[in-house]
């Protein structure tokens, strides 16, 4: 069997399947379908300050090979969530990053001095590029100056991993990637959802009450990995892909550009087993080429032609 | 029951009315099923179409285990569905949701049904123990009458009122319309049960509100995962913020919902 074992910073993760946030709530949602330690880690919907009731419906619509969301947000502030939420991961036993977004630099900070305490939490990631609230997210995703000045400012106020999580919107996530790594990154994640649209043509107006949303699937696959691809060159620390990731081999593709590790979303919304299954699939995958363990696989894409 | 992704396969897939199809599935195990309770049922393989359509249970034959579903063309996965042939896999994930909540005790039940809303009170209407305990009226409503169906299988013990928009069947107008006159002339239910498209169950919350008639409304919204992880299915929640109608529904109380904020 090949030992699916991997790094990200200090983090020793058991496989590199993780889930990403805002399509696994804090954990309990997969209950019914799996125990929620078979993954290597859980990112928890975006937890901020206060709770956030989100944004008006519809917040969904499908698109080609993909959906749009507009969720806003929703969550129950990070109060609700250490007193509620966090207790379930603890009890069972999962490597727990939670995903931190506010609307001000300082909310950040303040969030990343409030879970440095907790304990059962991992490491924090920083939305800095969601593209469904008018402020904050992908805000500060824009300029290298702020993702670093986040970057910088969350590192100062936890020992915690902090993950950046960034867009591959941009025509260089790397020099988003670069700016985070020289603020003192853990991880950087690329990507999250891309801003997208649909119209409804009958009624003539769009199919999200939000307007814009964000684009996940198989849509968005080729786009993610591009920008892992090219961020993972130029980084030394780990890339964690997120993008259109819907099969084991969808996986071991993102691995051989470079990444550390996979983060299922959309993917998990379709098939509650997906998480699982994926996992297994690339351990078949990898014990039939005959790789030990990850070390081998990971970033070692044939360039040579 | 707990919720499951069940791999079924489809015993038959069958015109019912103009652009409406009775879907029956060979589940291969026993469920326990609540009315109300819904599933993501997914079109075919692969990514595209991506998302499962949520679907409310129609009728179970446990002996049989045949689980049938009703669904109306509407777009293309609902086409791309309709071409789909027996013997076929198709994967269902439920039940989910939190159905219906029945009160043994109903003396005088009204159903309003609007259009493919009947798929969530069919069981009421067949479940002898429920309509020989009360006396239930049944008000369905479609646009016109090529889109009724399975009409024959409604028991006698029901007081079944149609409405069509156009006439063509039963009394002329919408259901609410239709409940309105009933009610002025001294039609009083106990307890209501509804289903259909919001605005209506919007209109039929404010008709139930002035003659202070208690009931319940199975709620939709466009959903994308049907088990509480991504937060789309969001229902403006009376006293502010949202409800998910996956989770906390789809069966809502009239007064769990802010009415004033469903458009």
């Amino acid at each position: 069997m090949t030992d699916l074992k991997t790094k990200v910073g200090s983090l020793v993760l058991k496989n590199p399947v993780v889930l990403a946030s805002g399509t696994c709530g804090y954990g309990e949602v997969f209950e019914d379908f799996f125990p929620a330690r078979k993954v290597g880690a859980i990112v928890t919907k975006g937890v901020s300050l206060e709770p956030r009731p989100g944004n008006p419906p519809p917040r969904i619509c499908e698109t080609e090979s993909g959906m749009l969301n507009s969720i806003g947000l929703e969550n129950v502030g990070v109060e609700k969530f250490i007193s509620e939420k966090l207790p379930w991961l603890r009890r069972n036993k999962v490597t727990t990053i939670v995903n931190i977004f506010g609307e001000k630099a300082g909310e950040y900070l303040r969030l990343a001095e409030i879970l440095d305490r907790e304990p059962g939490v991992s490491g924090l990631e920083l939305n800095l590029s969601c593209p469904n609230v008018k402020k904050g997210g992908l805000e500060f995703g824009r300029d290298e100056k702020a993702v670093a000045e986040i970057t910088s400012g969350v590192k100062e106020k936890t020992s915690l991993a902090v993950w950046v999580k960034l867009s591959a919107s941009r025509s260089d996530p790397a020099a988003l990637a670069l700016a985070a790594q020289s603020a003192g990154a853990d991880a950087v994640v690329i990507s999250n959802t891309l801003k997208g649209m649909a119209i409804d043509l009958e009624k003539r107006r769009p199919l999200l009450a939000p307007v814009t949303g964000g684009l996940s699937g198989p849509a968005i696959k080729p786009v993610a990995l591009a920008a892992v691809f090219e961020a993972a060159r130029k980084v030394k620390i780990p890339v964690v892909a997120c993008g259109g990731i819907f099969s084991g081999r969808d996986a071991l593709e993102f691995l051989l550009a470079g990444a550390a590790a996979v983060e299922l979303g959309t993917a998990c919304l379709v098939n509650p087993l997906a998480a699982v299954e994926i996992i297994r699939e690339m351990g078949n995958y990898l014990d039939r080429a005959r790789v030990q363990s990850l070390k081998e696989w990971v970033g070692k894409i044939e360039l040579d032609r | 029951m707990k919720r499951q992704v069940l791999d079924c396969k489809i015993s038959y897939n069958k015109p019912i009315a103009r652009g409406i199809y009775l879907l029956g599935l060979k589940v291969g195990k026993k469920l326990g099923l609540v009315p109300g309770q819904f599933f993501m049922v997914r079109v075919q393989e692969g990514n595209d179409p991506l998302l499962g359509r949520p679907l409310d249970w129609f009728y179970y034959d446990r002996a049989k285990d045949v689980l049938e579903f009703v669904y109306q063309v509407v777009g293309r996965g609902t086409a791309l569905l309709s071409q789909r042939k027996k013997g076929e896999p198709v994967g269902i994930l439920g039940p989910l949701g939190r159905g219906w909540d029945w009160k043994p005790g109903n003396k005088n039940v009204l159903l309003v049904a609007g259009g493919l809303g009947i798929p969530g009170l069919w069981d009421f209407c067949m479940d002898s123990k429920k309509n020989r305990s009360c006396a239930m009226t049944l008000l369905w409503g479609a646009k016109t009458r090529d889109l009724f169906f399975l009409m024959d299988k409604i028991p006698k013990a029901i007081n079944f009122i149609p409405a069509t928009e156009d006439g063509s069947l039963g009394e002329k107008g919408m259901v609410t319309d239709q409940l309105k006159k009933m009610l002025r002339s001294g039609f009083r239910p106990e307890y209501i049960f509804a289903c259909g498209p919001q605005l209506m169950l919007k209109a039929l919350a404010g008709i139930a509100q002035e003659y202070d008639i208690p009931g319940q409304v199975l709620y939709t919204e466009r959903m994308a995962c049907g088990f509480g992880a991504c937060l789309g299915c969001a229902a403006p929640k009376a006293g502010g913020g949202y409800l998910h109608v996956c989770t906390d529904g789809p069966a809502f109380k009239f007064e769990e919902i802010d009415w004033e904020r469903v458009k």
